[in-house]
């Protein structure tokens, strides 16, 4: 009951905000339609969500394109070095887009850009790519994005039985033809899913819209609603209104992504063991697949690292690279006081509290597991909800529920924690399910036969068993809070600041090479704690399998 | 003695009553098999046995203590009762020594003592050296050889046995079924298996219970099961087995003669009384039918038949043969091509009334 008031709470006061003049709390706030008017009819912002779903549909189906292709050439192709290659198409997703925004602006911004400047010594064109365009927040999104695209559609290339295709071929099918009467359609139910689900995620970005879109005019519903709520003067129940379009449309995406998901239980087609699919042999080809992939991985992760690395180590941003532009001086700031605030806060906000969210997370499970029926299904989709509301209507949400109430929360870590508890609720409790479900019932119960307790049995068995996937799972959400922005810029104060908070506000102030300080170092923390997890936990190899 | 009782226990889930009021004993020392298609209740009946389950109505007693009674359950764990999962659940996280160790951390034994158990019985049951590897790493056979080793060095009153030669493959599933049989008498354990497999039943049991749709269909030997089906449907499922319907027509006290159709008569030895005119199923196992050797004058229940299909088995083959319009099995080493005639006698002993 508790847990539906946390999560409806936030929900509820984006809506009655919207509906008001003022902010909660204060005394000459009345009831108005006119922020819904402005949100829903007027032109600015009826553009801004068309661009939004223009763009949502774009980097979705180009993401699917790139990431298709490559989980294909990975799955099924005899191209050199694919298990390793697998394992680095895991990477571009695990670093936030914010940084890869940051990269990119440092490698093609008009006339500063090391790819700019670098062809223009060449060729004498003055700009190759402009990355403040539309065209340079697909690029941005779909780098990202292709690597969420690759892991699902591996994973369901992976569990096409075999037979099937087989089967395919033996009534006289080539591959091309198998590939498009049988293993399309197999797949199609996971293809529509990941469509949907990038499709919710670019839409209630703002970080990236905001940096690349922002300057040059083009607005997206996230972008105007972040402008709204933190440029004076804000106008704080006119985002709430358009807020609530933007819960519309992820609620549609979220609503039918569940429904394809349903529809794909009918597609069930994972043998396990096996079932080894043919692979094509590509000859000479498979140095080329190899090198589509390199490209990628160079594009989304190599040379982004590089450019901030460089950027960051510059005075100021510049193509002109003397020994005189060269300095520490970004890296010590990050050393100084405020600063190392916010490394502290993040690195315990994303161990320590992603450490507490597993509990809660693998508890929840636990809990909803033994919860049966009707109320259990209730619990299964209110879980859902929080998901699919967008983090920077979740912010402003948690705010107007706070700022209200006697519980100091307001300005606390603790505000921050319930943000992050409810972004990952839907994925925690699911991964917590999958832990659960790896152990079958058998195995507990052949302990309470040999005389366990039902808490032994779960001590002894349950627990050593699903270990490594907590661990995972710990880890994950280490990557997602450490990374997490669009919540957090509205909850933060100058005491919990996070890095991802400092490094939003160094672009703000145009301190471009200190943003890509603390990028790198983001970058660098993350690439550790994804190592020692692969380490240690095989975290990456079984996000491969699933 | 009766080391498991059995009394009128039910177990209905939602509007299906997967068990129908059945009762049965298995005395001490006794392998009593449970033998019936998927969805009969014996695995229902299991789980309750095991505790895993609570029935919906009557009693389970285990060694004279009551372990399951309307509103009263004992928890699996102190029931005392070992099991043999399906699967085998061996805990892959664990060695083999560490699987089977694990029931004996519970019980106050020294850890050499309980060292010596476990080292004893992985050698009765042929997994010495086996101690430090992982589950993972053993065949199917081995696996079901922990899974036994780990119930049986706690010496259970009971021992339940969950199908659990089903994952094996033909040849393997053979030999471990006498295998299983061997160890199980020679630990001295009282045991309950559970399989839909008929040949597995009456190779393992030494009482085996017919269950169909919740409820008991009979209880016997395999032999009496086997040559005296209750019904049927245990005629049917049990073994190899024609089916001929026919009217009286001559009886006395102790058999009968049918006849079968217009013109075929066969004589039946009987136990109980038959109403002249009365109808009758008959049931025929395939070693009730002679084949071979020439026509007699004047012998009952002598036909010509016709072979319609062979299926040959090596040792021998089995046939089924046209008898005056009629179809039935037989088993016979004559080596008969498709097609051909050949004499064949019916035993009137091996013919069985079953009712319907």
């Amino acid at each position: 009951m508790l847990l539906l008031v946390v999560i409806l709470a936030p929900v509820a006061s984006v809506f009655y905000g919207s509906f008001r003049t003022g902010p909660p709390g204060s005394p000459d706030a009345g009831f108005t339609l006119q922020n819904w008017v402005t949100a829903y009819f007027s032109p600015s912002y009826v553009s801004a969500l068309i661009n939004t779903v223009w763009l949502g549909a774009t980097v979705a189906a180009l993401s699917l394109v790139v990431g298709g292709t490559i989980a294909w050439i990975i799955a099924r192709t005899d191209t050199p070095g694919r298990m390793q290659l697998a394992l680095l198409m895991i990477v571009p997703l695990m670093i936030s887009n914010l940084i890869t925004t940051l990269a990119w602006i440092a490698l093609a911004a008009p006339n500063a850009g090391f790819i700019n400047a670098y062809v223009r010594g060449w060729t004498g064109v003055r700009t190759i790519f402009n990355i403040y365009s539309f065209a340079g927040i697909v690029l941005v999104h779909v780098l990202h994005y292709a690597s969420f695209a690759f892991l699902a559609l591996f994973a369901a290339l992976k569990s096409v039985d075999a037979s099937l295709e087989e089967a395919s071929y033996m009534v006289g099918y080539g591959p091309v033809q198998t590939s498009a009467r049988m293993t399309l359609p197999l797949i199609a139910p996971t293809i529509a899913t990941t469509f949907l689900v990038i499709f919710v995620f670019v839409a209630e970005n703002f970080s990236v819209p905001t940096l690349l879109g922002t300057p040059v005019g083009f607005q997206t519903l996230p972008s105007l609603i972040y402008y709204n709520m933190a440029v004076t003067p804000s106008q704080p129940n006119l985002a709430a209104a358009s807020g609530t379009v933007l819960v519309w449309v992820a609620i549609i995406g979220t609503i039918l992504q569940r429904r394809f998901t349903r529809h794909s239980d009918r597609y069930v087609t994972v043998t396990g063991k096996g079932s080894r699919q043919r692979e094509v042999r590509l000859g000479q080809w498979r140095y080329a697949t190899f090198g589509l992939v390199a490209l990628y991985l160079l594009l989304a992760v190599a040379l982004p690292y590089l450019a901030l690395v460089i950027g960051s180590l510059l005075n100021f941003l510049t193509p002109n690279l003397r020994w005189s532009a060269f300095t520490l001086d970004n890296y010590r700031v990050l050393f100084t006081e405020d600063n190392l605030t916010a490394v502290t806060n993040s690195l315990l906000l994303a161990g320590g509290g992603g450490l507490a969210l597993t509990a809660i997370y693998v508890l929840m499970s636990f809990a909803l597991g033994r919860v049966r029926g009707a109320w259990g299904r209730v619990t299964d989709y209110v879980t859902i909800i929080p998901t699919a509301v967008p983090a920077l209507i979740l912010g402003v949400g948690l705010i107007w529920t706070f700022v209200g109430l006697p519980v100091p929360i307001y300005g606390t870590m603790a505000i921050l924690m319930i943000a992050y508890f409810l972004r990952n609720i839907g994925y925690g409790v699911r991964q917590a399910d999958n832990a659960f479900n790896q152990v079958s019932g058998d195995l507990v119960e052949a302990a309470r036969m040999t005389g366990a307790s039902r808490l032994r049995a779960f001590l002894d068995v349950s627990v050593p068993i699903i270990k490594p996937a907590i661990f995972s799972l710990w880890t994950m959400l280490f990557i997602f809070i450490f990374m997490e922005v669009s919540a957090t810029i509205l909850l933060y104060t100058p005491a919990t600041r996070t890095m991802p908070t400092v490094l939003w506000n160094y672009m703000g102030s145009g301190s471009q090479p200190r943003a890509f300080a603390i990028a790198v170092a983001q970058a660098n923390i993350i690439f550790i704690v994804l190592y020692l997890a692969e380490r240690w936990f095989k975290t990456l190899r079984t996000s491969l399998d699933k | 003695m009766a080391v498991l009782k059995v009394e009128n226990l039910t177990k209905v889930f939602g509007a299906t009553r997967a068990i129908d009021n059945i009762s049965f004993d298995v005395e001490l020392g006794d392998i009593m098999v449970i033998v019936g298609g998927s969805g009969c209740g014996k695995t229902t009946t299991l789980r309750c046995i095991a505790g895993l389950e609570d029935p919906t109505d009557g009693v389970i007693t285990v060694d004279g203590k009551v372990v399951a009674a309307p509103g009263r359950s004992v928890p699996p764990e102190q029931r005392g009762i070992g099991m043999v999962f399906q699967s085998y659940a061996l805990w892959p996280h664990r060695t083999v020594f560490e699987n089977v160790a694990y029931g004996l951390q519970r019980r106050n034994l020294s850890a050499d003592a309980a060292r010596e158990k476990v080292t004893g019985i992985l050698k009765q049951v042929g997994l010495s050296g086996f101690e430090d590897r992982y589950p993972s790493t053993l065949s199917g056979g081995q696996q079901q050889r922990v899974a036994l080793a780990r119930s049986a060095v706690l010496q259970p009153r009971l021992l339940l046995l969950d199908e659990p030669l089903s994952n094996l493959d033909a040849k393997l599933r053979e030999q471990m079924r006498d295998e299983l049989r061997e160890m199980i008498k020679m630990f001295g354990m009282t045991a309950v298996h559970i399989t839909h497999d008929q040949a597995e039943a009456m190779a393992l049991a030494d009482t085996m219970i017919c269950m169909r749709s919740g409820r008991i269909e009979q209880v016997g030997s395999p032999r009496e099961i086997y040559r005296t089906p209750a019904n049927f449907y245990v005629a049917d499922f049990i073994g190899a087995c024609s089916f001929l319907t026919g009217v009286a027509v001559e009886t006395d006290d102790e058999s009968s003669t049918f006849l079968i159709g217009d013109a075929m008569r066969l004589r039946v030895r009987t136990r109980a009384p038959v109403q002249p005119g009365s109808k009758s199923v008959m049931a025929i196992r395939p070693d009730g039918i002679q084949i071979g050797g020439a026509m007699e004058a004047n012998a009952e229940n002598q036909f010509t038949a016709t072979t319609l299909r062979e299926t040959f088995l090596g040792s021998h083959s089995e046939y089924l043969l046209d008898v005056g319009g009629h179809r039935l099995k037989a088993d016979s080493s004559a080596d008969l091509t498709v097609g051909q005639a050949c004499r064949v006698r019916i035993d009137p002993a091996k013919i069985v009334l079953v009712p319907g």
